[in-house]
C-alpha cells in the first residue's frame, strides 16, 4: 500500500518516489527537465527560510519554494529500498 | 549508434578571416563549468557582446585547434581552418526556452532555416555529478540533429561522492566522442581540441541518434530526421549549401517538436543513464552538511549579511585609496610626462594642452581609477559563484526580494549600490534571467552611493545645520523607498512577467575556488570594462571639457581660462534652468552643478563653488561662505522657500543618473536603447520627486 505525501510534508532524509506535480505546464516541464520527474527517487534534505524545501534529486540539490514543493506528490519508499534508506541515515535533520 | 548523413561541408572551404570560421558552440546547464572551460580554450582571445535585440550577453572567441588533425584526414592542409569561432552560450536546462537567456541559446543552436547561422558543431557540457539534466539537453540536440561532441565536467565532484564516471562507456552509449575535462585545473583542453578538430574534418560529423518517438504521441508518427532527409533529397547547389541542411526546419517547428518529444527524451535519458552506469541512489555529501546550517534562517541570514557587509567594505573602504592612487598616477605622473612632451614640441599653453589634460587624461584617469574597484567586484562575484555560495545567498534572500518582485540575487547589487553603483551594476550578472538583470540594473542607480553623500551633507548643512545628520539619514530611507516604488511601478508596466515565476533553484556543490581560472576571468572582465565602458567615459569627459572650455561670450578664445558664466556650460545651464522652476531651483549655478554632477556627483559641490567664484569647501559639512551664496540663490529662485528648494535639489540628485561611468556600464551591459530609457526614466522620476518635495515643502 503506497503512502502518498507532499514534498512539504515528507520526512527529512526518507527516500521518496515522485508521483505527480500539480503545477502549470511550464513549471512542471521545467521540474522534469532539471531531473524531478515522475518515478525518480528523491529525498528531502531540509526545510529552508520561509517554508522552502531542498530536495536531493540525482546529483542535484533543488531548492523549491513552499507553493511549488506543496504541489509535488510523492510516495514513501519502504523496506524494498532499505539500502537507500540506510545510505541516507546520515542525512542532516 | 551514431546516426550519420551525407553532408556537403567538404565543398565549403572555411577561411580564417574571422567571417567564415567554423562555428563551435558550448552548450550546457548553468554552473557546470562551461565559462571556465571557454576561458581555458580561448585564453584572452575573446569578446563579449549582446545578442541582437536583447540584453543577453554571450562571449565568443577564437579557438586554435591542432593542425595535426589535418594530416590524419584526407583533406589538404589548406582546407583545415585551424582556428574556429567558439561561442559560450548562456547556460540553460532546456532548448524549450523560458527566459531570454535560454532563448538566445535555443536560437543559436537552431537549424539554419530559422534565421540562425547554426552551429558547425556543439560541445555539449555534461555535469557528471548531475547527468540527468545535462543529458536531457543532449537529447534535445539529438532531436534537432545537431552535430556534437560531449565534454564531461565535475567528474572530480562526482567521484568524491562515490559515483563512477566512465567517459568511454558514455561514449559507447551515446555514439559520439566524449572527453572528460577539468577546466578549473586546466586539464583536458588539448584532448577536447583534438577531438573537436577530428569531428569537424570528419565527413560525417558525430550526431547522437535521436531518441525514438513515443508511438502514442502526436510526434510519434514523424521524425525531425524525416524533414531533414526530405531537405537533403532536394537538389540544392546554391550558396546556402552547407553542413546543416539536414535539419532544415524553422525555430518554431523545432520548439514545437521538442515539446512534443519531451517524454521520449526523458525516457531516452533514463536509458542512457542506465546503460552508461551513471545511476546512483541519492547520497548525502559534504555540501549538505554545510547547507544544513547555511540554509537555516538564523545562521543563513547573518552569514549573508556578513558577506554583503564584506563586499560593501571592499568596494568602498578598501577600493577608495587604491582608486585615488591610480587616478593620481594618470593625472599627475603621466600628466607631467605628457606636459614635458607637449613643451618639447611647443604644443603647450593652448587649447590642445587643455584638451589633453582636462579631457583625454582626465577620462583615462577615471577609467583607470575604476579598474581596481571593478577588479575587486569581479573577484568577489567570481569567488561567490565559484565556491557555490551565490545560489544559497539567493535562496536566503529570495522571499524578501520577492516582496518587491525581484529575484533573491538582486539583493547583492542593490546593497552594493549604496557604496558605488558601478560594481553594483557588474553584480547584476549574478541574476540568471535577462529581464531580472535589466530590472535590477535600472533600479541600482536609485541606491544612494557615497558620492551623493557629499551633496546631501553640503545641502543639509546649509539649510538644516542642526539636523543635518537626520536629513542625510532620511535621504537614505528615501533612496530605499524610491527603489521599492520604481521597482513596483516597473513591474506593473514594462516588467509584468518578472518575479512571478516559482522558485526552482539548483544548488551547486560547494567547491574550493581555484586561483588560475579566477584570475583569468577577472582579467578578462576588467579588459572588457576598460575597452567597452572606457570608450563612452572618454567621449563624455571630452564633451564636458568642451562645455567648460568653449567660450560663448566675454570675448575669450578656446584655451583661455573661461569663467563658467561665459562657457558653453554656463549658457546651457542658463537655458535649462527654467525647467527646474516648479522644483524651486531654477538658478543657473545650481543647474550647472547638476550638469557636471551628471559626470560625477563629486563634481557638483565643486561646480557650485566655481560658479559662485569660491573655493570648494574642504569639508562639505562646513560650507563656510559658500553656504550664504547657495542659500541666497535658492531663497531667490524659490520665492523664499530655500529649505524646500534645497531638499528638492537633494531629491533630484538622489534620482538622476549617478555618474557617466554608471551610464557607460549600463550601456556595456544592456545596450544603448535600454540605457537611454533608463536615463530618461531617471530624469523624469527625479524631476517629479523634486517638484513634489518642493511643492509640499513650500506649503509647510
Amino acid at each position: 500500500m503506497l503512502s502518498y505525501v507532499k514534498l512539504t510534508e515528507a520526512p527529512l532524509g526518507a527516500p521518496l518516489r515522485i508521483e505527480k506535480a500539480a503545477l502549470d505546464g511550464q513549471t512542471a516541464l521545467r521540474l522534469c527537465e532539471i531531473g524531478l520527474r515522475p518515478g525518480c527517487v528523491v529525498c528531502v534534505m531540509q526545510r529552508t527560510v520561509f517554508g522552502g524545501t531542498v530536495v536531493m534529486c540525482g546529483g542535484h540539490r533543488l531548492a523549491l519554494d513552499k507553493a511549488t514543493a506543496a504541489s509535488v506528490t510523492t510516495s514513501l519508499i519502504t523496506s524494498s529500498t532499505a539500502s537507500t534508506a540506510s545510505a541516507l541515515a546520515g542525512a542532516p535533520a | 549508434m551514431t546516426r550519420t548523413a551525407s553532408h556537403h561541408h567538404q565543398a565549403t572551404t572555411p577561411e580564417t578571416d574571422g567571417k567564415t570560421l567554423l562555428r563551435v558552440m558550448l552548450v550546457g546547464n548553468p554552473n557546470v563549468g562551461k565559462s571556465t572551460l571557454f576561458n581555458l580554450l580561448t585564453g584572452s582571445n575573446q569578446k563579449t557582446m549582446n545578442a541582437p535585440r536583447t540584453t543577453v550577453s554571450y562571449t565568443a572567441g577564437r579557438w586554435r585547434l591542432p593542425a595535426l588533425q589535418a594530416r590524419t584526414a584526407d583533406l589538404p592542409a589548406q582546407d583545415w581552418p585551424g582556428l574556429v569561432r567558439l561561442v559560450d552560450l548562456p547556460g540553460t536546462y532546456s532548448l524549450l526556452a523560458q527566459s531570454p537567456d535560454e532563448q538566445v541559446t535555443a536560437e543559436a543552436v537552431a537549424p539554419p532555416a530559422s534565421g540562425s547561422a547554426g552551429p558547425d558543431l556543439v560541445v555539449a557540457v555534461v555535469d557528471a555529478n548531475a547527468p540527468a539534466s545535462s543529458l536531457y539537453l543532449v537529447g534535445q540536440l539529438a532531436v534537432l540533429r545537431v552535430p556534437l561532441v560531449v565534454a564531461v565536467t565535475m567528474a572530480d565532484v562526482a567521484r568524491s561522492r562515490g559515483v563512477r564516471v566512465d567517459s568511454a562507456q558514455l561514449q559507447d552509449v551515446l555514439g559520439v566522442p566524449v572527453v572528460e575535462v577539468d577546466p578549473r585545473r586546466g586539464q583536458g583542453g588539448e584532448r577536447l581540441a583534438a577531438t573537436v578538430a577530428a569531428a569537424l574534418i570528419s565527413p560525417d560529423r558525430p550526431r547522437v541518434e535521436a531518441p525514438a518517438a513515443d508511438p502514442g504521441s502526436p510526434a510519434g508518427t514523424g521524425d525531425l530526421a524525416e524533414t531533414a532527409e526530405t531537405a537533403e533529397a532536394a537538389p540544392d547547389d546554391g550558396p546556402g549549401e552547407g553542413p546543416d541542411e539536414e535539419a532544415n526546419v524553422s525555430l518554431d517547428e523545432g520548439q514545437n517538436y521538442l515539446a512534443l518529444r519531451a517524454d521520449s527524451i526523458f525516457d531516452w535519458v533514463a536509458r542512457v543513464i542506465g546503460e552508461a552506469d551513471l545511476d546512483r541512489p541519492p547520497t548525502p555529501a559534504g555540501s549538505d552538511k554545510l547547507d544544513k546550517w547555511l540554509l537555516k534562517w538564523w545562521v543563513g541570514l547573518p552569514v549573508f549579511l556578513a558577506v554583503l557587509w564584506g563586499i560593501f567594505q571592499l568596494t568602498t573602504t578598501v577600493a577608495g585609496p587604491i582608486q585615488d592612487a591610480f587616478e593620481g598616477f594618470i593625472t599627475r605622473t603621466v600628466g607631467d610626462w605628457v606636459q614635458s612632451g607637449l613643451e618639447a614640441v611647443h604644443w603647450d599653453g593652448g587649447w590642445f594642452e587643455s584638451l589633453t589634460h582636462n579631457g583625454i587624461l582626465a577620462g583615462i584617469g577615471v577609467v583607470v581609477s575604476f579598474l581596481p574597484l571593478m577588479a575587486i567586484m569581479f573577484l568577489a562575484i567570481a569567488l561567490l559563484e565559484d565556491c557555490g555560495y551565490m545560489a544559497r545567498a539567493a535562496l536566503v534572500s529570495d522571499r524578501m526580494m520577492r516582496l518587491i518582485g525581484l529575484d533573491g540575487r538582486a539583493m547583492l547589487p542593490l546593497v552594493i549600490g549604496f557604496g558605488c553603483n558601478l560594481p553594483a551594476l557588474a553584480a547584476t550578472k549574478t541574476l540568471p534571467n535577462a529581464r531580472q538583470r535589466l530590472l535590477t540594473g535600472l533600479l541600482v542607480p536609485y541606491a544612494s552611493c557615497t558620492a551623493r553623500l557629499v551633496i546631501f551633507l553640503f545641502i543639509a548643512s546649509v539649510f538644516f545645520p542642526h539636523q543635518a545628520g537626520t536629513v542625510v539619514f532620511m535621504m537614505y530611507l528615501a533612496s530605499v523607498a524610491v527603489i521599492v516604488l520604481v521597482g513596483l511601478a516597473l513591474r506593473k508596466t514594462a516588467f509584468r512577467a518578472v518575479g512571478q515565476e516559482p522558485l526552482i533553484l539548483v544548488l551547486p556543490p560547494y567547491q574550493i575556488p581555484r586561483p588560475a581560472p579566477l584570475v583569468r576571468s577577472v582579467a578578462l572582465r576588467c579588459r572588457d570594462f576598460a575597452l567597452r565602458a572606457g570608450r563612452v567615459i572618454l567621449t563624455l569627459t571630452m564633451l564636458v571639457w568642451a562645455l567648460l572650455s568653449v567660450p560663448v561670450s566675454g570675448g575669450y578664445v578656446i584655451g583661455d581660462e573661461v569663467p563658467p558664466r561665459d562657457s558653453a556650460l554656463g549658457a546651457a545651464a542658463q537655458a535649462v534652468a527654467p525647467i527646474f522652476a516648479p522644483a524651486g531651483f531654477d538658478d543657473w549655478h545650481v543647474t550647472a552643478s547638476l550638469m557636471t554632477g551628471f559626470v560625477a556627483k563629486e563634481a557638483a559641490v565643486g561646480t557650485l563653488a566655481t560658479t559662485f567664484g569660491m573655493d570648494e569647501p574642504e569639508d562639505p559639512s562646513q560650507p563656510g561662505d559658500l553656504s550664504w551664496l547657495v542659500q541666497a540663490a535658492l531663497d531667490r529662485s524659490s520665492g523664499g522657500h530655500g529649505a524646500a528648494a534645497g531638499l528638492a535639489y537633494m531629491f533630484f540628485c538622489l534620482g538622476y543618473t549617478p555618474c557617466m561611468v554608471t551610464l557607460a556600464e549600463q550601456r556595456r551591459l544592456f545596450g544603448s536603447k535600454p540605457t537611454a530609457s533608463a536615463l530618461g526614466l531617471s530624469l523624469v522620476v527625479s524631476w517629479v520627486l523634486a517638484v513634489i518635495v518642493f511643492q509640499i515643502g513650500a506649503l509647510l
